[in-house]
């Protein structure tokens, strides 16, 4: 079983995720950490050479692109609060990021996996209404001190993994997040309409122009 | 006694007429839904559903049976104070008649491309479309530039001018194999093929479930799903 996973996981590490083809082809001898700092600070291996798996992956600049909001139409479908996926931001170093996430599994008595790739998958130990419930966390590199960290549920009831990410996870996570995507943009918004009190009339009346000229 | 008649026949006809335009509005926007489920990859109890969600998003504002870019950002972001160049792209690329409003015809066409069973052509083109912010059929470094800084600006990232110009410079690197400083069609289909998660936006599951989150009850629906 474990074999198969494992196949199944080096071919989608192939398929679709460009740091796994960069790592095995540009560079072989990601152990030597002179060697690597001195060739890109992007580089996946600039992580400590002690630690052998769960390096993240690097992004490309269209990679990034994709996780912004505004690309993203599944914001048609869903209500405000039951977005299936969330993602913040860190200033920490990737391995920061995995044992906090360890802890906070071992607290809340989740297994957690660590896969290929920055991959982590946490899983609850009791049968939920919808079968056990999985969460998957990715973590990609940015720069080796800027991680995004994406959280979601793998398997199980929705209901149920909304709740412990809310409850649980997200405030265990205080100390190592720099931004909650969405949540940041959020507090400049109700700042820009606290200023905007005055000048709302000249917005809706720009709406009804807009509408007017059309 | 017949003036009191007169006037039941009058307001009869004025209630049935009242019923017929109301009938009208609504037939307005959904047609021909045979004709787009044609036309796309939905089924026409899919664009019975899809109309369902226009509805909904459409009188958000204006209730006029289309769709404003306020109403799209609403949608989107649930709040109509968010400016984003992205979601300007994306409802620019859906507004096909180029009015600035998006009826329903348009609404669904677009979103055809999201399902899950659309052809990948047409989510490669599609999606070359929105990073080709200048609309000059090249993905120019300075478009990619302008979209990752508002990317990152959207999350809170504050990263140096240095550390984005390289990792464009690696992604340059791969993509533009004609060395032109330019990602063209060719190379921007063959970079998604070598990695498909750059294309995972283009896809929506949600769609695939259309029919049980938005069920539509139309009296006059013909359906024959096969």
């Amino acid at each position: 079983m474990a074999k198969i996973m494992e196949n199944s996981w080096v071919r989608k590490d192939l398929q679709s995720r460009p740091c796994a083809l960069e790592a095995e082809v540009k560079e072989p001898v990601p152990l030597d950490p002179e060697a690597v700092f001195g060739i890109n600070e992007n580089s996946c291996a600039a992580v400590e050479p002690k630690q052998e798996v769960a390096k993240p992956c690097n992004l490309n600049a269209f990679d990034i692109i994709s996780f912004s909001s505004g690309f993203d139409l599944s914001g048609l479908f869903e209500e405000k609060e039951q977005k299936k996926e969330v993602r913040f931001t860190s200033n920490k170093p990737a391995s920061t990021i995995i044992s906090k996430l360890e802890d906070i599994a071992k607290r809340l008595r989740l297994k957690i996996k660590k896969k290929d790739g920055g991959l982590l998958k946490i899983e609850g130990s009791k049968e939920g209404r919808k079968g056990v419930m999985g969460i998957d966390a990715e973590i990609f590199e940015i720069t080796p001190f800027f991680h995004l960290v994406e959280m979601k549920k793998s398997s199980g009831d929705t209901v149920e993994y909304q709740k412990v990410v809310k409850q649980d996870i997200r405030p265990a996570l205080k100390d190592i997040v720099w931004s909650w995507q969405g949540e940041l943009q959020r507090e400049q918004l109700q700042l820009q309409e606290q200023q905007e009190l005055q000048p709302s009339h000249a917005s809706t009346t720009q709406v009804v122009s807009t509408q007017n000229s059309s | 006694m017949a003036q009191c008649l007169d006037r039941i026949k009058h307001f009869c006809a004025a209630v049935a007429s009242c019923c017929d335009a109301d009938l009208y509005k609504q037939n307005k926007g959904l047609e021909d839904p045979e004709a787009l489920a044609r036309e796309t990859v939905f089924s026409v109890s899919e664009i019975e559903a899809l109309y369902e969600l226009f509805k909904k998003i459409s009188s958000a504002v204006i209730d006029d049976g289309l769709i404003n870019k306020e109403e799209f950002q609403l949608a989107l972001f649930k709040t109509n104070k968010k400016d984003s160049l992205f979601a300007d792209r994306v409802f620019d690329l859906f507004d096909t008649k180029h009015n600035g409003l998006l009826d329903f015809e348009e609404f669904a066409r677009s979103l055809s491309v999201f399902h899950p069973n659309a052809p990948i052509d047409d989510k490669i083109e599609f999606s070359f479309q929105l990073y080709d912010l200048k609309q000059q059929g090249l993905i120019e470094r300075q478009e990619v530039k302008q979209m990752v800084v508002a990317t990152l600006a959207e999350s809170g990232m504050n990263l140096s001018d240095d550390v984005i110009e390289s990792i464009i410079d690696k992604t340059f690197e791969e993509a533009d194999t004609k060395h032109d400083g330019k990602i063209d069609k060719e190379e921007w289909r063959s970079l998604v093929l070598r990695h498909p998660s750059l294309l995972k936006n283009m896809t929506l599951q949600y769609l695939k479930d259309i029919t049980t989150t938005f069920p539509s009850f139309v009296f006059h629906s013909q359906v024959d799903d096969t």
